[in-house]
């Protein structure tokens, strides 16, 4: 009996193997039908298809993306290579400007596509309605070696995709922690002309501040509206605003409503009755504070590491090529090493439709975008690589790529190290740098050429004193404080986050302006505990506290 | 209407009517069906299936202790807005009338009323450089030995500032309303009280403004429904933290909480709420109207 039992099956098991295959030869993908039970293992996950497999797509349109040759939404290399490597024809349902709007529509009509790209809100809102698919099978089977080890390495932040221990989203992770840190910015050309080294201390900061707002017009410390400039000067004061932080108790506090922000609000408000902040940036957008510096008004600005981006290459072809700021690091009070802020950083999650009939095609494609960043360096071509890299034509595929957060760290360490051997004279094999070539070919227009458009690269990761540069360290000593909130926002913060923060705002900016006393900083963080904080801190300590 | 005319011989006209009123009914009254998302925890993929939470948007509102200013800065700016929108225009619109030039009357009354098609994200930035610190108007008035006024920065001043701005982009349009009805006004009124011996001044006081009340009233009534709306382009365009103390409206302050947080729910209890408020000022003024002036629309 027992004999016979398994040779049924045997039996059974060898028939289901080979109507599986005459199934997959037949009718390439169906045999896995509703994904959510069976899923085959696969022979090959790289290989094609026989007949080709449809699967749907929503998009948001993207201003960066600068289309070649006719290529369209439709139409790019990245669609063209799901079609030529996997058989995988990618349609879009609709490609809109307003992704957020039309995707809350699309949900409403219960019209979805097979795979697309949510926020943590909406991934809840999908999941509560039964839209979407659980992906654990799909995802053993045939995710490739490199996605499963992402899921390992950061496993925490995959965790967030999860509802009752199973995977319904996919985060799409980050560039990495190292383009989260802040600098001071100040300018060359005036550093130079005045006699300054690199700021020690704070009062250096301000003294070089003055100085060129002195000599050369404008005003010491732009702001603006949202006070962002403070917001990152704060570090100095040992103050993390924004992010979840472990308070002397033990127990997790907001970090904009600690001792120490009061402390760094006490000087900010000094400086500005000095006249050392801008004295107009109550009514100063983001916007026009930037035009500011870009009409080169002042000389020093704490930001973060894509300033060589935005605004200096308008700054320098305003101005010429020796308006470049080089980033410094923040000095503290205390002459301590600054401590950073990093915050839990993922681009959305690839989720699928509970109705997909070929989640095994939707892993064969985010397989393939991990597969371009990583494994295909020096498998593949160069050039096949750059155009399908080039022209943010990544951007396209914003729904179904997953993203290595230690992209931006090892890319530092390619284009320096490259950049460095082209500095010093020695041949540069560009072959090994795969993506990254567009960055070390903008570096060496900037230093050949001052092109404008290449000095944000070069600021970012060329140079001796490059953002990236000072940022390794930071990474590499782990100088950094990380946000408590390890995940995505509690109920509380979903629906009064951003009050509450206005709130704060506010009240700063009152401070600021001399309208209140620095101790209404203790009623505003009794206002705040009253709107809503008090709900929030709880829901944090339930959630991420210890 | 004529009274001999009885309901009975009226039917085709009401038959007319009745497009109009299913149309209405459709696109008016069916929708009214989604008020039910502000007692709901209103989740997009659930739609009206959503859990039921009763009046917990409303207390969540109400409790947020930046929202009740919100109510008394709208009242405060549309109420002027509405006062100095009736003023304005039917001053300029019986100057205008005076003009003995026709062409000057024209160009005047064009000049005027350009403002007006401009959209308000364009006029903030033209605003934003008139009123900043070096901006025209306090150059001119320094140069007069007054203070600088930060029109835009000052809590204290940033009301008026929508307020005059609001009633300047706006008024040409009031006008040529007035001027229309102006033009309606009998002449041979004028030329009794000129052979009665009146003055210009007294033909507007006794004539004129009279006869422009009905116009006004209705012009009133209307603009009533939309009290609890201040202008959220023109503030939302113009405001700053520093100046919610006394310029953060309903709809701004709905608009950061509601929109960007995706708060629906709430965003539609706001709604809701402020349709109530509205419906109940223009019962009340219109009643008040009736009874106080005598005027009705109908």
């Amino acid at each position: 009996m027992r004999k016979n039992f398994k040779k049924i099956i045997a039996l059974a098991l060898t028939l289901v193997l080979a109507l599986g295959m005459f199934g997959c030869m037949a009718k390439p993908g169906t045999d896995t039908a509703s994904g959510s039970g069976r899923v085959e293992p696969p022979a090959d996950i790289w290989a094609p298809y026989d007949q080709t497999v449809t699967i749907t797509t929503m998009g948001e349109e993207n201003s960066g993306t600068e289309f070649q040759n006719g290529d369209d939404y439709g139409n790019n290399p990245w669609y063209r290579a799901y079609k030529e490597r996997f058989n995988i024809d990618l349609q879009n349902k609709w490609i809109s400007n307003d992704y957020g709007t039309k995707l809350n529509l699309a949900i409403a009509d219960k019209d979805i596509a097979d795979v697309f790209y949510v926020d943590s809100a909406r991934l809840t809102t999908l999941y509560e309605a039964g839209l979407i698919m659980p992906l654990d099978e799909v995802f053993e089977s045939y995710a490739s070696d490199t996605l499963k080890q992402y899921r390992k390495d950061y496993a925490d932040t995959w965790e967030t995709g999860c509802f009752d221990g199973k995977l319904y989203g996919m985060p799409q992770m980050n560039y990495g922690i190292i383009d989260q840190f802040q600098y001071i910015w100040i300018r060359q050309d005036w550093m130079q002309e005045c006699g300054f080294d690199e700021p020690k201390t704070m009062d250096d900061v301000i003294e070089i501040a003055t100085t060129f707002a002195q000599k050369y017009g404008g005003y010491a410390l732009p702001e603006c509206q949202t006070l962002e400039n403070f917001y990152r000067l704060a570090l100095s004061w040992g103050a993390h605003p924004g992010i979840w932080v472990e308070q002397d108790d033990g127990t997790l506090g907001y970090g904009t409503i600690q001792p120490e922000m009061k402390e760094a609000l006490a000087q900010y408000t000094e400086w500005y009755q000095q006249g050392i902040v801008n004295p107009e940036f109550t009514t100063l957008n983001w916007d026009k504070m930037m035009q500011g510096m870009i009409n080169g008004e002042c000389g020093v600005i704490p930001f973060a590491q894509w300033f060589g981006y935005n605004p200096l290459p308008d700054l320098i072809k305003n101005q010429g090529p020796d308006a470049i700021f080089y980033p410094y690091e923040i000095p503290t009070q205390d002459g301590s090493p600054i401590m950073g802020s990093v915050t839990f950083n993922n681009n959305g999650y690839v989720v699928i439709s509970k109705n997909c009939q070929n989640p095994e095609a939707v892993m064969k494609i985010v397989n393939f975008y991990v597969y371009t960043v990583n494994d295909a360096v020096g498998v593949e071509t160069n050039e096949y690589l750059s155009s399908l890299h080039s022209f943010n034509y990544p951007n396209v595929v914003r729904g179904t790529r997953i993203i290595n957060p230690m992209n931006d760290y090892n890319q530092f360490l390619q284009v320096k190290d490259a950049f460095d051997r082209y500095l010093a004279g020695e041949d540069v094999d560009t072959s090994a740098l795969g993506t990254n070539l567009s960055k070390y070919e903008s570096c060496v227009n900037w230093v050949t050429s001052q092109d404008p458009n290449g000095v944000g690269d070069y600021l970012q990761q060329g140079n001796d004193r490059s953002a990236y540069g000072i940022a390794k360290q930071y990474v590499d000593n782990e100088q950094y404080v990380q946000d408590a909130k390890w995940g995505p926002d509690t109920p509380t913060l979903q629906a009064a986050g951003s009050t509450l923060n206005d709130i704060l705002v506010e009240g700063f900016t009152k401070i600021i302006i001399g309208e209140k006393p620095i101790d209404y900083f203790d009623e505003l963080v009794q206002q705040w505990y009253q709107a809503g904080g008090e709900q929030a801190t709880k829901e944090i300590n339930e959630t991420y506290g210890n | 209407m004529n009274k001999r005319l009885g309901r009975k011989n009226m039917w085709q006209y009401y038959a007319m009517l009745i497009p109009g009123v299913i149309v209405t009914f459709i696109f008016c009254y069916i929708p009214l069906y989604g008020v039910i998302i502000a007692f709901e925890n209103y989740n997009v993929g659930k739609g009206f299936a959503s859990p039921w939470v009763g009046l917990q948007n409303f207390k969540y509102l109400f409790n947020q202790p930046t929202f009740t200013r919100t109510i008394w800065n709208t009242l405060y700016m549309s109420v002027w807005k509405l006062l100095l929108g009736i003023v304005v225009p039917v001053a300029a619109a019986i100057l205008l009338n005076e003009m003995r030039s026709n062409k000057l009357k024209r160009f005047y009354q064009t000049l005027i009323y350009i403002p007006n098609f401009l959209s308000w994200i364009i006029m903030a930035g033209v605003l934003m450089d008139i009123l900043s610190s070096g901006g025209a108007i306090n150059l001119i008035l320094t140069s007069l030995g007054l203070p600088a006024v930060d029109f835009l920065g000052n809590a204290k001043v940033f009301p008026w500032t929508m307020i005059i701005s609001d009633v300047w982009k706006g008024f040409g349009y009031g006008t040529i309303v007035y001027l229309a009805a102006l033009t309606g006004i009998d002449p041979t009124l004028y030329e009794s009280a000129m052979l009665d011996g009146a003055t210009r001044w007294q033909q507007i006081r006794k004539v004129t403004i009279p006869l422009l009340m009905p116009t006004i009233i209705l012009m009133t009534v209307l603009s009533l429904g939309s009290i609890l709306n201040a202008g959220f382009d023109q503030v939302y365009n113009l405001y700053s933290p520093a100046v919610w103390e006394t310029g953060d409206i309903i709809d701004t302050y709905v608009y950061r909480l509601g929109i960007q947080q995706a708060q629906y729910s709430v965003g539609a209890a706001v709604g809701l709420f402020k349709s109530v408020v509205s419906a109940f000022l223009v019962i009340v003024s219109y009643k008040l109207a009736d009874k106080l002036a005598g005027y009705r629309i109908l």
